[in-house]
């Protein structure tokens, strides 16, 4: 049995060492991160919190207010230069050295215990044949993994229209209650059916989910009390986290906290000799040595990791080309059935449809998530009606409960033009990760095309999109990286073999989207996971 | 009276005076202790209201409702992102993170499409109302306010070139004054 080195502690990082620990691997975990505080007001619903909190705007707004957006601010709903409610302040705090360059590219990074997946809206969908074409595995090889994963994380899903696109693999859990809103666009939907699928070429259906909708172990079912985005107070949503303590069940789990990875040495053979670490408050960083090395960081981290070992070394610096995103493109909309309508604030806070456009190409598959407004701070929305503020409250409290949005999400491929690389700072002590991506040429066409899809399939369902409210997010939002260090059949440099081993380095291994040779538009989190535990159980 | 008390009053006049604007009732303790904590600590607040137009529609919003109606139609339109505006769009953030006054988020008026539509037909009328009456008595001032300010700026800058330079003065540079980031259109 391997002494296995990881690096990460996200949805790829304990997927793979939960696996290595299955198969009687020692797996020492590398993690950035620290200990989350726990969720507060266990029993509480969105509505308790406000009325039972002895300081509700303090943990709605943060302690300076930091959550409030203010008319002109460019703030996606993410953290800054997004918005993320201050109880998820950690997973995108960043260390005060950690120093980035971008073009055209607005990175989110987390340093987080769990990773990005700590603060994500659950999506998991498994990749098909067709999107998997430029993989050197097939959706049979991987399926196995995505029941695996299924297993151990809870995934609400059912067979309906949007199988074509996501095959329903085992192990998945009847789905959860749906809001008033969403159901009556499934009646809609089945109303006009053979025109939105035969014409418009779309598809709808439930979305797929990592929460549970019944008990599972510590976890409990989702209570719909709406604090989804707060922090989830049953852990019915899946987090990482959740599968980093079963880790910590393994005697042979050494975990390592608030500890992060730089580099790696290596020797003439291009082995891999020790992944250099150093802990808060350490004078000093640490070797940490082992059979084998996994990068799990993230695309990005990972990328910087592996960029930085060889410049270390040899004092080159290299370029890593191809990275990926997903574009995604904000489609609100008003159900005209529920204008006027009562809101009820007792539901599952994200998206419980999606909704697929077919295209000529299976792999160009366009993927949307309809999220219907429940629980969420208000404020944004209601400045941006256009007019005086008092009326703006008076018109969006009548329309609250019709109000959703269609998260359109576009494929990429790997270019040339889109990659990272280092610039050494501060004399060569340190280096800057710069990443530049350019967006495809052809991509505000694709956009009004399927905007306008989009447009006539929520008209033939009853709702209406509010002229110049479609919001294209900048590229870096969607945190779908991928693409850096290819999985290829031949063997190259700067890319990885079928089972992730990088062909540059014998024993190191990425297991998180670096690997991935192509990005189709659906969440990639479930393949990450899959991924990596398949990755895993082959070592 | 300090300094600090006379802005703690002014800050619960101006909390006072916008909440019953907005939802028709009077701020709780919290609310206005929450008002007063936000325009203290946060980075962005404190750099509100420098502008004289500015300053003087924080003033104007402040004397009655009906003052504030107009402010707040004519900054709907000619001046979103003006000091109070962002002052209001905090009040609402406050308000709907707590009790009693979040369920007014989250409870329409209207009952039905109908009566939705009514209210909807009715608040644009009044807006429009409001926005006419607002852009004709503030419109003249806003451009009043941004003449001054732009004269103001030149005689600065034509003061600082004529005088003698003292190499032994601490040299300050000079602050131009604030300019909205929208200005009102003349057509």
């Amino acid at each position: 049995m391997q002494k296995i080195i990881v690096v990460g502690s996200g949805a790829s990082g304990v997927h793979f060492a939960l696996t290595a620990l299955e198969r009687g691997h020692h797996v020492t975990l590398i993690d950035a991160g620290q200990a989350r505080p726990p969720v507060s007001n266990l029993g509480d619903s969105f509505s308790d919190l406000k009325e039972k909190l002895a300081d509700p705007v303090h943990y709605f707004l943060g302690e300076t207010f930091e959550t409030v957006v203010y008319p002109g601010s460019r703030r996606e709903y993410y953290t800054k230069p997004y918005a993320f409610p201050p109880s998820k302040n950690d997973v995108f705090a960043l260390p005060a050295d950690f120093d980035v360059a971008a073009q055209g590219f607005e990175p989110l990074f987390s340093f987080a215990q769990g990773g990005l997946a700590e603060a994500w809206t659950g999506g998991v969908y498994p990749f098909n044949d067709a999107e998997l074409e430029a993989f050197p595995l097939s959706y049979a090889e991987l399926e196995p993994w995505y029941s695996r994963v299924a297993e151990r994380i809870g995934i609400c899903a059912q067979d309906d229209d949007l199988a074509r696109f996501f095959p329903l693999h085992g192990n998945v859990i009847p789905p959860l209650r749906l809001d008033e809103n969403s159901q009556q666009l499934v009646q809609s939907y089945q109303k006009h059916r053979a025109y939105i699928t035969q014409r418009l070429k779309t598809y709808l259906g439930r979305s797929r989910v990592a929460t549970l909708s019944s008990d599972k172990g510590d976890r409990k079912a989702c209570s719909y009390c709406g604090r989804c985005l707060w922090g989830c107070p049953n852990q019915s949503l899946y987090t990482p986290s959740a599968t980093l303590n079963a880790c910590r069940q393994y005697a042979q789990f050494e975990y390592v906290p608030e500890t992060f990875a730089s580099h790696f040495t290596y020797n003439a053979s291009h082995q891999v000799t020790a992944l250099i670490a150093q802990t808060r408050g350490d004078a000093a960083p640490r070797a940490f040595v082992g059979d084998a090395y996994v990068l799990a960081a993230g695309t990005l981290c990972s990328s910087k990791i592996f960029m930085d070992s060889i410049w270390r070394q040899t004092g080159e610096i290299v370029k890593l080309t191809g990275l990926m995103d997903n574009r995604q493109i904000l489609v609100p909309f008003v159900n005209l059935k529920f204008l006027g309508a009562r809101y009820n604030p007792v539901n599952y806070q994200y998206h419980q449809l999606a909704l697929g456009i077919e295209t000529p190409n299976p792999a160009e598959y366009v993927h949307g998530q309809i999220t219907t407004l429940k629980t969420a701070l208000l404020h944004p929305i209601i400045y941006n009606v256009p007019v005086d503020l008092a009326a703006s409250l008076s018109i969006f409290r009548n329309l609250r409960a019709a109000l959703g949005v269609v998260n359109l999400n576009l494929h990429d491929w790997r270019r040339a033009e889109n990659y990272l690389t280092l610039q050494p700072q501060d004399g060569g002590e340190r280096t800057r990760l710069v990443i530049q991506y350019s967006a495809p040429s052809k991509e505000p066409e694709r956009i009004k095309q399927m905007v306008g899809i989009v447009k006539k399939v929520l008209w033939r369902l009853g709702c209406l999109v509010p002229p110049s409210m479609v919001h294209v997010r900048p590229m870096g939002s969607s945190v779908h990286y991928a693409g850096t260090l290819p999985m290829t059949t031949a063997r190259a440099p700067l890319t990885a073999s079928k089972n992730c081993a990088s062909h540059d380095f014998e024993n190191l291994f990425l297991v998180d989207g670096a690997t991935f040779p192509f990005l189709p538009a659906k969440n990639i989190s479930f393949t990450l996971m899959a991924n990596a535990a398949r990755v895993a159980h082959a070592m | 009276m300090s300094n600090e008390q006379t802005l703690s009053q002014v800050l619960d006049l101006e909390c006072n005076t916008l909440t019953h604007y907005l939802i028709q009732r009077a701020p709780t303790p919290y609310i206005l202790a929450k008002y007063r904590e936000a325009h203290q600590v946060s980075p962005k607040l404190a750099r509100l209201g420098a502008a004289p137009f500015d300053r003087f529609l924080v003033e104007l919003s402040r004397k009655n409702i009906a003052l504030t109606k107009l402010v707040d139609a004519y900054t709907a339109l000619f001046f979103r992102n003006a000091a109070v505006r962002k002052k209001m769009v905090l009040l609402l953030a406050i308000l709907e993170s707590c009790a009693p006054t979040y369920p007014i988020f989250d409870q329409p008026d209207a009952n039905g499409r109908a009566a939705f539509l009514l209210c909807f037909v009715r608040q644009g009328i009044v807006f429009a109302l409001s926005l006419m009456v607002a852009a004709i008595l503030l419109l003249p001032l806003h451009l009043g306010f941004e003449l001054g300010a732009l004269v103001s700026s030149a005689r600065t800058a034509r003061a600082g070139k004529r005088a003698p330079l003292n190499p032994n003065a601490p040299r300050t540079p000079a602050t131009p004054p604030e300019m909205p980031s929208k200005l009102p259109s003349l057509h």
